[in-house]
């Protein structure tokens, strides 16, 4: 008994929350810190199903409790998320056990869990810029991106961000550059798409006086610019053949010649690239070589579209007015709840880019220090407006349609056809005035 | 009236975003379930099923844990949300039917004069 309360102690005082279900998946104990994040009293806890107070994203097929008592193997610190009842989700972490008595016989299990929501707060406390909109993202589908980020900036392993345009591939590659040992070693970016192939050659690895029309002194390229650091290569999927074989060499050999040398060169630099395109594709297609795609995509990175993160809207808008403020003699102070709205159901073609560009517009015109929705243009504008016009609109057509055919059905019996509609006959004669539905669609049989 | 209902094993799913299947009710007047189809949703990405539940034009969405971007999403559209509910499908929809939807639907921590468990929009900048 005395080593039972002791126990209980020990699980009251620590900051992990743990709780307990029984073989019906209903909790049997729920410890303090358990009632601190989740915010759930343990009175309210205890008897009901784990899923509906838990309410994490495992909850359903992916259960690791469910998975433990299967197999009987622990998870161990799995990362996921719980809503809480503001609808906030809560990164955690979790492990699972399985629950026995003194006989060996298994009542049930055990899952521990740790808020990770804190340190989040601590990060954003601790600096604000682009780079946060990715290492502290609110969104489900980006931390698998947070992840991938964090263990890969410590190594040299060449990294491919693949995202539409927009999506901040060149953010993401920053972001892994400060994180890794080489941040005080330069990082260096070109985009692939903007150069013609000659030039984009002799930006690359440089050239020697005279290799060509123009080239009057020897010059550097990007790689030795570089050096130690990271060099990062956008739109890398327009890269010509010919430079790709340069690029594959590179990777391969750690070598490279400027251009009108047949002296070799050492590169030290760490490659990321980075396409809006389908590298898989390309390859199928002939216009990409495999073992290229084979050397950049050691580690891939799928960043994905805003429209997939809504939650981080409203952070990216605070962090664009903030920049917004700080470079203008202006304060715009608040954005209203409908600009908001208008902002989160706009489908965002132009992705993170196309939001800084709305926001600074919206900064712009703004009056009053107030971004309202006649600060946002009309087709960001329009999104809220046109879903619920279209809604409307085609819900009244399919109920037009819908009358019409159920008065064919029943020989323009308006009694029965009420009945089939579920409606009163008074709405059916008060719809068929509305709709407007003349005479000739009334048929009778 | 079109309602929907995500379901996990004959409740009402816990976790909006986990949820596969949903229900579609369809009630006309005097608090009469008129039809029930079941659907899977097409996604697994809960921006997907917000949009699938738009497409099917459904006028309440009555639901489990759900996070609040999305609600504000259905919201947006004119659909409305009774969110953080728990039971079986069919005797929450008659209660909420029949108005008398009380706290022994909802889930625990989402009781009290309705304090809790709603959505009040995005922290504004200062």
């Amino acid at each position: 008994m005395h080593e039972h309360e002791d126990y209980k102690a020990i699980l009251e005082s620590i900051s992990d929350g743990v709780f307990t279900v029984d073989n019906e998946w209903r909790i049997t104990s729920f410890n303090r810190a358990a009632e601190h994040i989740t915010g759930i009293s343990r009175d309210e806890a205890i008897g009901s199903f784990c899923s509906e107070v838990f309410r994490s994203s495992l909850c359903g097929n992916s259960c690791a409790l469910r998975k433990t008592l299967e197999t009987e193997e622990p998870v161990i610190n799995k990362s996921c998320y719980f809503i809480d009842s503001s609808g906030n989700r809560i990164p955690i972490t979790l492990s699972t056990a399985l629950f026995r008595n003194s006989a060996g016989d298994i009542l049930g299990g055990a899952e521990t869990f740790r808020d990770l929501s804190e340190l989040e707060k601590l990060r954003e406390q601790l600096q604000a810029s682009p780079k946060d909109a990715i290492l502290h993202s609110k969104s489900p589908s980006m931390q698998e991106v947070s992840h991938l980020v964090e263990v890969s900036a410590p190594y040299s392993s060449s990294i491919l961000i693949c995202g539409e345009t927009g999506t901040g591939k060149e953010v993401l590659a920053r972001t892994i550059h400060e994180l890794s040992p080489r941040q005080k070693e330069p990082f260096v970016a070109v985009n692939c798409a903007a150069l013609p192939e000659n030039l984009l050659e002799s930006a690359l690895f440089g050239h020697k006086r005279g290799a060509f029309t123009g080239a009057v002194e020897d010059k550097a390229g990007l790689f030795f610019r570089a050096g130690k650091g990271t060099l990062f290569l956008d739109e890398i999927g327009d890269v010509s053949q010919a430079l790709q074989i340069r690029l594959l060499r590179v990777l391969q050999e750690k070598e490279y010649e400027p251009v009108g040398s047949s002296k070799s060169v050492r590169s030290e630099a760490r490659i990321i690239t980075a396409t809006n395109q389908d590298l898989e594709k390309l390859i199928e297609e002939g216009t990409f070589r495999q073992d290229l795609y084979y050397r950049l995509n050691i580690i891939k990175i799928d960043l994905p579209p805003l429209k997939e993160r809504p939650e981080d809207i409203p952070a990216l808008i605070e962090f664009f007015i903030a920049a917004f403020n700080k470079n203008n003699e202006k304060a715009v102070s608040n954005i209203s709840s409908e600009a908001i709205n208008s902002l989160l159901q706009y489908h965002w073609p132009g992705n993170i880019r196309e939001l800084q560009n709305t926001i600074e517009r919206a900064c712009v015109v703004c009056h009053t220090g107030e971004i309202t929705p006649i600060c946002l243009p009309s087709e960001v504008r329009g999104a809220i407006e046109n879903s619920r016009k279209s809604y409307v609109e085609e819900r009244a057509e399919a109920e037009r349609e819908l009358i019409i055919s159920t008065l064919e059905q029943t020989g323009n019996n308006k009694v029965a056809a009420a009945a089939l509609l579920g409606m009163h006959k008074t709405t059916l004669f008060r719809k068929i005035k509305r709709y407007k539905i003349p005479a000739t669609h009334r048929t009778y049989k | 009236m079109r309602i929907g209902v995500p379901v996990w094993n004959d409740r009402i799913a816990p976790v909006f975003d986990t949820a596969d299947s949903w229900l579609l009710f369809e009630a006309g007047p005097e608090e009469a379930i008129t039809s029930r189809r079941v659907f899977t949703f097409i996604s697994r990405n809960p921006a997907d099923k917000v949009a699938e539940l738009i497409r099917h034009q459904i006028d309440l969405l009555i639901c489990g844990a759900i996070p609040a971007c999305y609600s504000q999403l259905l919201e947006a559209s004119g659909c409305r949300v009774e969110a953080f509910k728990r039971g079986n499908p069919e005797a929450v929809l008659q209660a909420y039917l029949g108005n008398w939807l009380d706290e022994s639907f909802s889930m625990p921590g989402c009781r009290g004069r309705g304090r809790r468990c709603t959505h009040r929009g995005w922290r504004r900048p200062h």
